[in-house]
């Protein structure tokens, strides 16, 4: 799923009584079952997935763990991309319907109408002709004007759900920009650099270690990540390197100058009960601050990308409430960000911005907001049931979705978490996901 | 098919996967790959099919068959990214599996 949709609403011209006699109500009915039948084997072809990677009698360890993420984390991208096309059909096979049962009670009595000489107007008025119409053809005007008004209403009603399921394609939001952006290629004949081959430098610091991939000097854009709950453990930090050269590898392949920084420089919750305060965060925040700040200071041009993953979420936007480095950040899974609108979180952006170079480590009141936030949440992931916890879902704090999406979206979660909870683990690995955060280093 | 995100991806699993690579059955998961590349292949006729659906409006009310139209090019393209995404992954494990018994790992 790509980036925040923006739709259109209303009709070009409203429906008219004439508009209703020729409604090509079959072809309507055809589409929605086509769109039903489309829909439904994409959504068993992405529940198949599932089964297809539950591999652990051939094939165990980080690798294989990683490898089934990735794989069900597209097979669940395309089975909510079923299940919403074939909601959208239902919306499209009503709307024909209802459409096909209003033209059924408008053809007769508009053809009896004309037939006697007189005219119907778009809303279904009975007008002109060779004499006033007769008071007798009143039931049969409100007849017709209530039809042309119901099918207005059916319009809207159709219109306003299939808005609903279109922005509900997305599994981000706030970040409008990146509408119509398309996925970049590799370059051809671009010499391809494999992620073990990727420079990587470990600094251990006070809470944990700063893993740097790629070389933050030069790099035309740096992501910094910030890990949640249980991250405060060797596994995790071979797998954010992991990841991180993975995004260096990829990023070049595009002809871009990247580098990732994991950085676990606070003292990560090592449960959901500890994770439910937001002390560790409030911990860990300062610095924060002082690496992105010292980040910006040794490479003024490049863009500062903060991406943090669900508990990770609640330290950067604790750290952003005292002003963060950060051109843009981006929350995954997040249970919310320690703050309750958007204005609290205080981002700076880089030279690129405007002229602010040199002047890259200021007073937090100096900060304002004119960095971006991009919010992600997966169908099935669990924690949007903590969302609260650390305030309200970051995708809210902005132009949030509206509340046929959220219904929709909490629907598909129901329907996804069926089988797990384990989505919460696929951020990192998601190709759409990660694709998009590429993409965003482009706005 | 994406070369370079396929040696990319198969590269990752190998550092994932770290000196030794003591449970895989090489030839099972080839099995369950190609399973993956067919799935690939028909999830991408389906949203080709689905893409070729089109809503005709209500006269010139074209509001809603346009929203519909909308929807189905996106849902139809992003269906496709994902399958093309599964296929690569699934492709990226092959070259896993393939390195992962050149090196004698197993």
């Amino acid at each position: 799923m790509a980036g925040t949709t923006s739709v259109a609403s209303g009709s070009a011209s409203p429906i008219t009584v004439q508009d209703l006699r020729d409604a090509p109500v079959d072809s309507i009915l055809r589409a929605a079952e086509e769109a039903h039948a489309s829909g439904e084997q994409l959504g068993e072809h992405g529940h198949k997935i599932h089964d297809l990677t539950t591999w652990s009698d051939e094939w165990s360890g980080d690798a294989a763990t990683i490898a089934c993420y990735r794989l069900r984390a597209s097979g669940q991208n395309m089975y909510v991309i079923g299940k919403t096309t074939s909601a959208s059909s239902t919306v499209v096979s009503s709307f024909g319907r209802t459409i096909g049962s209003l033209a059924s009670t408008v053809r007769g009595p508009a053809s009896f109408v004309e037939r006697m000489g007189y005219s119907i107007s778009p809303n279904g008025d009975i007008t002109g002709g060779k004499a006033v119409a007769p008071g007798w053809l009143l039931p049969i005007e409100v007849v017709l004007r209530a039809a042309v008004m119901a099918a207005r209403a059916a319009e809207r009603l159709a219109s306003s759900a299939m808005s609903s399921l279109l922005e509900s394609l997305s599994g981000q939001a706030n970040a409008p920009e990146l509408e119509g952006q398309q996925r970049q290629a590799a370059q051809p004949g671009a010499e391809l650099l494999l992620p073990s081959q990727v420079p990587v430098r470990v600094e251990e610091r006070g809470e944990g270690p700063v893993i740097y991939a790629g070389d933050v000097e030069s790099a035309s854009e740096i992501i910094t990540l910030v890990s949640g709950v249980g991250s405060d453990k060797e596994s995790s930090y071979q797998s954010n390197a992991a990841w991180a050269r993975q995004q260096v590898a990829l990023a070049a392949a595009r002809g871009e100058s990247l580098a990732v920084v994991a950085w676990h420089d606070y003292d990560a919750p090592e449960g959901l009960k500890v994770g439910a305060s937001g002390q560790r965060a409030r911990g860990g925040a300062d610095r924060l601050r002082e690496f992105q700040s010292d980040l910006r200071q040794s490479n003024p041009d490049a863009r500062l990308h903060a991406v943090g993953h669900s508990y990770g979420t609640v330290v950067i936007g604790q750290a952003a409430r005292r002003g963060l480095e950060a051109d843009r950040v981006t929350s995954w899974g997040s249970p919310g960000m320690g703050v309750s609108k958007r204005s609290q979180l205080h981002l700076s952006q880089g030279t690129d911005a405007g002229a602010r170079a040199g002047d890259h480590v200021r007073q937090s009141e100096n900060f304002e907001a004119p960095g971006e936030i991009v919010t992600e949440m997966i169908a099935g992931d669990p924690i949007a049931y903590a969302i609260g916890v650390h305030g309200p879902d970051p995708a809210l704090l902005g132009k949030g979705p509206g509340w046929g999406t959220l219904l929709w979206r909490g629907l598909m979660d129901g329907l996804v978490m069926r089988k797990g909870a384990e989505a919460h683990s696929y951020y990192r690995w998601d190709p759409a996901v990660t694709e998009r955060l590429a993409m965003s280093g482009r706005g | 098919m994406n070369a370079a995100t396929i040696a990319i991806t198969a590269d990752t699993l190998r550092l994932l996967a770290g000196d030794g690579v003591l449970t895989l059955s090489a030839d099972q998961i080839r099995q369950r790959v190609g399973r993956l590349e067919s799935t690939e292949t028909e999830a991408g006729d389906a949203s080709a099919r689905l893409q070729s659906v089109i809503v005709p409006p209500v006269g010139s009310a074209s509001g809603f068959s346009s929203l519909a139209g909308e929807f189905i090019e996106r849902a139809s393209s992003f269906a496709n990214e994902h399958a093309r995404d599964l296929g690569d992954s699934a492709r990226a494990v092959e070259v896993f599996c393939d390195r992962v018994e050149e090196s004698d790992h197993l």
